[in-house]
């Protein structure tokens, strides 16, 4: 093997969902890398530290939201590309001075949302076109309850980035009924609100339905749940990712066991496949610039129960 | 013996045919199809041969005239439905009329006046209320399976021909030559009455408490449509809960009719999904066939013939009907108010009473 040929060195940091699905697309599906280091199992990850220590040649961040700038820092001065899965900031402020860092720094920061990643929504994206006029998308994403964490950040942004994928059209107007309906604890109000309906009105009269919520009991079959369904006059277009489980019963009980690759897998792929052959990365921090103006109106649509206009070019 | 109730059936058009009609005949112990009544004299010929009934009459007023005829199901385009309440209640006939009661809230107070007023027993049918499945959704609810609901949805998907008219023999009344009336913007609002205003009683029902604001979002999608085929409601209920519908009308002919119904709880939730809900099909050589949803409207199974044996039950036992209009009336306000919010893009709120739209000068609409 030649020195080009060698394994990437990979180290992945932080201790969130992801953290298991890509280690194991790095150990068991990605041959062109390996693993040299982990910091997760809730330590403090010094990814300086660690990736001077380890060789790392490149970082997957797999940290929760709020820890994600921070590490992405700590890889941009140790000059080592990152992939960190959307969203690598939760507000507008924190990702510019992300980009701007970033290409002073000329490092390759591939920011992947995952799920762009579920192959049946990447299938659903290749064909869009076969719909003809598009008239209307419903998305949904749930949750079990007992997962935490901002639900504008983590389900919702996500969700807009698919929406504006695949409707390929600037958003007009917003509209967010948001509540803390199933979860108990501190705070109410929109800031802990574990559901949401959205709705998204695009300039070429597409509407958006959105449904994120914490909504699925604990002892739910699945963890997590995507549909996603695009209406054109010519055809429609249904996705369900996360319906694609095999389940095993057995005297331990009922196990489900996903057979679809995990989005850890195809995104892993491209990042390394992006190093190895020195092009642009397909998702960057820019692309995230036209989904977080969208969010931040969902925020402020959610709070003041009212209709609120996305004025102007939103696209970098 | 039991009393047999004699029936008249105003509108010959695609419920009565594929619903009521049916449903009548099946009630044959405790219902006598009297004469039935159509502005097309054809259609009411036709009805009356295939159903057996004495008379047919282009004028609706000499059914009404007639002495043996105790109940009427008024089965026309609900821009007819306040008048001929009317009428129906001022000749003492006990009423099932089909949903939506009427496009307007003051039509709606004005049918239930008028139905008081006459002392006669009056029903709206929305028959997703009859509908077993359902039952069994607001049966599980009411037991406590989920705990307290949260937030519901009900989707609704359907091929776009009923803005054409429908692919059922009789077919959709088109008042002026051309455009079935359900996409004519003189007589009707569209997806929000239409058909949005079952899930938005559905959801109503479900969560078991009054709304507090709607918004809407709609759009026409058909060349042929005046009015939106196309809506999606969000409704914010007075007790937090949150409830979604999008009903798409106009999606390709062969994309299957389905519902989605998700019940979340405190505790749980409730799911009834379509798909994995046919109740019965015929497979041929020419495709699948639901003959039990009578061909691609998925009205499920016994709904009709139980809406008009609750009221008979009503109008025998002198008891109050099982679906009261009060419930529809409501259910009229969230639909006048999704096409409200729909048009201004603005929410609307609904007046602290749970009245009226509460407009953004301080007024009611
Ligand atoms: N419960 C349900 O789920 C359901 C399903 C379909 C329709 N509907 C409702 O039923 C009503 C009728 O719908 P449809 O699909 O049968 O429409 P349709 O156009 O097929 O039939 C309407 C009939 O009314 C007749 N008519 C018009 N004016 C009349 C008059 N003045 N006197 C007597 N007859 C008159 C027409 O000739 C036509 O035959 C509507 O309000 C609709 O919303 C309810």
């Amino acid at each position: 093997m030649s020195a080009t040929d060698q394994p990437l060195r990979v180290a992945v940091l932080g201790d969130g969902p992801l953290t298991r699905p890509m280690l194991d697309a790095l150990t068991d599906r990605t041959p062109g890398a390996h693993v040299v280091a982990v910091a997760a199992e809730g330590s403090t990850p010094n990814p300086s530290a660690i990736t001077r220590a380890m060789g790392a040649e490149a970082v997957c961040i797999a940290a929760p939201v709020a820890d994600r700038a921070g590490l992405i820092v700590t890889a941009l001065e140790a000059g080592i590309p990152v992939c960190c899965p959307a969203p690598a900031a939760g507000d507008l402020s924190t990702l510019d001075s992300l980009i701007l860092r970033a290409a002073d720094a000329g490092v390759m920061v591939y920011a992947p949302n995952p799920l762009r990643h579920w192959l049946p929504l990447a299938t659903m994206h290749e064909r869009r076109r076969n719909i003809g006029t598009p008239l209307a998308l419903f998305a949904a994403h749930r949750t079990t309850r007992a997962i935490t964490g901002d639900l504008f950040t983590d389900l919702a942004l996500p969700l807009i980035d698919v929406a504006l994928w695949l409707v390929e059209a600037e958003v007009e107007r917003v509209q967010v009924m948001a509540e803390r309906l199933f979860s108990h604890g501190p705070g109410d109000g929109p800031d802990s609100a574990d559901a949401a309906l959205i709705l998204l009105r695009f300039a070429n009269g597409v509407v958006a339905t959105l449904e994120v919520a914490r909504s699925l009991p604990d002892n739910f079959p699945q963890a997590e749940e995507v549909n996603v369904e695009f209406l054109g006059r010519d055809a429609v277009l249904r996705a369900n990712p996360t319906n694609q489980a095999i389940t095993v019963t057995s005297a331990s009980g009922t196990m489900r066991e996903d057979w679809l690759p995990h989005p850890a897998v195809s995104i892993i792929e491209t990042f390394v496949e992006t190093i190895r052959t020195g092009a642009t990365a397909p998702q960057s921090l820019l692309d995230a610039r036209w989904v977080l103006p969208v969010l931040e109106k969902v925020r402020l649509a959610a709070t003041t129960g009212e209709m609120v206009r996305v004025g102007g070019a939103l696209r970098r | 013996m039991p009393h047999r109730f004699g029936i008249g059936v105003i509108g010959c058009g695609t419920i009565a045919q594929s619903a009521h009609l049916p449903a009548i005949a099946r009630l044959r112990a405790r219902a006598r199809l009297v004469a039935v009544a159509d502005v097309r004299g054809e259609a009411a010929d036709h009805a009356a041969r295939t159903w057996g009934a004495e008379e047919a009459y282009a004028d609706y007023h000499a059914l009404l005239a007639r002495p043996d005829i105790e109940v009427v199901v008024i089965a026309t385009p609900e821009f007819l439905h306040a008048e001929q309440v009317a009428a129906a209640a001022a000749a003492g006939k006990h009423i099932l009329c089909e949903k939506p009661m009427a496009p307007s809230v003051e039509e709606a107070d004005a049918m239930i006046a008028a139905a008081r007023a006459a002392g006669i027993k009056f029903m709206v049918g929305h028959s997703r209320r009859f509908t077993p499945r359902y039952q069994a959704v607001r049966a599980a609810i009411d037991r406590g399976a989920i705990g307290q609901v949260r937030m519901a949805r009900e989707n609704e998907r359907r091929p776009r021909a009923m803005y054409r008219g429908l692919s059922l023999a009789t077919g959709a009344w088109a008042p002026d030559g051309e455009r079935a009336w359900m996409a004519d913007a003189r007589y009707s609002l569209g997806a929000a009455m239409l058909n949005a205003i079952h899930e938005v009683d559905l959801l109503r029902w479900f969560v078991g408490d009054e709304v507090t604001s709607v918004y809407a979002e709609s759009r026409i999608g058909d060349e042929n449509a005046e009015v939106p085929d196309f809506i999606s409601i969000q409704l914010r209920f007075a007790n937090g809960a949150l409830a979604g519908t999008e009903v798409v009308t106009n999606l390709p002919h062969d994309y299957p009719l389905y519902h989605q119904l998700e019940v979340y709880g405190t505790e749980g939730v409730i799911r009834a999904m379509d798909p994995e809900m046919r109740t019965y099909s015929e497979t041929t050589t020419e495709g699948m066939r639901e003959p039990l949803n009578f061909d691609a409207l998925l009205h499920i199974d016994t709904a009709y013939e139980d809406e008009l044996r609750g009221l008979l039950d009503a109008i025998e036992q002198e008891t109050a009907v099982p679906l009261p209009p009060e419930e529809a009336r409501q259910a009229v306000l969230l639909s006048v108010a999704a096409v409200w919010s729909s048009q201004r893009g603005q929410v609307a709120h609904i007046q602290p009473d749970f009245n009226m739209i509460e407009t953004p000068e301080g007024g009611a609409a």
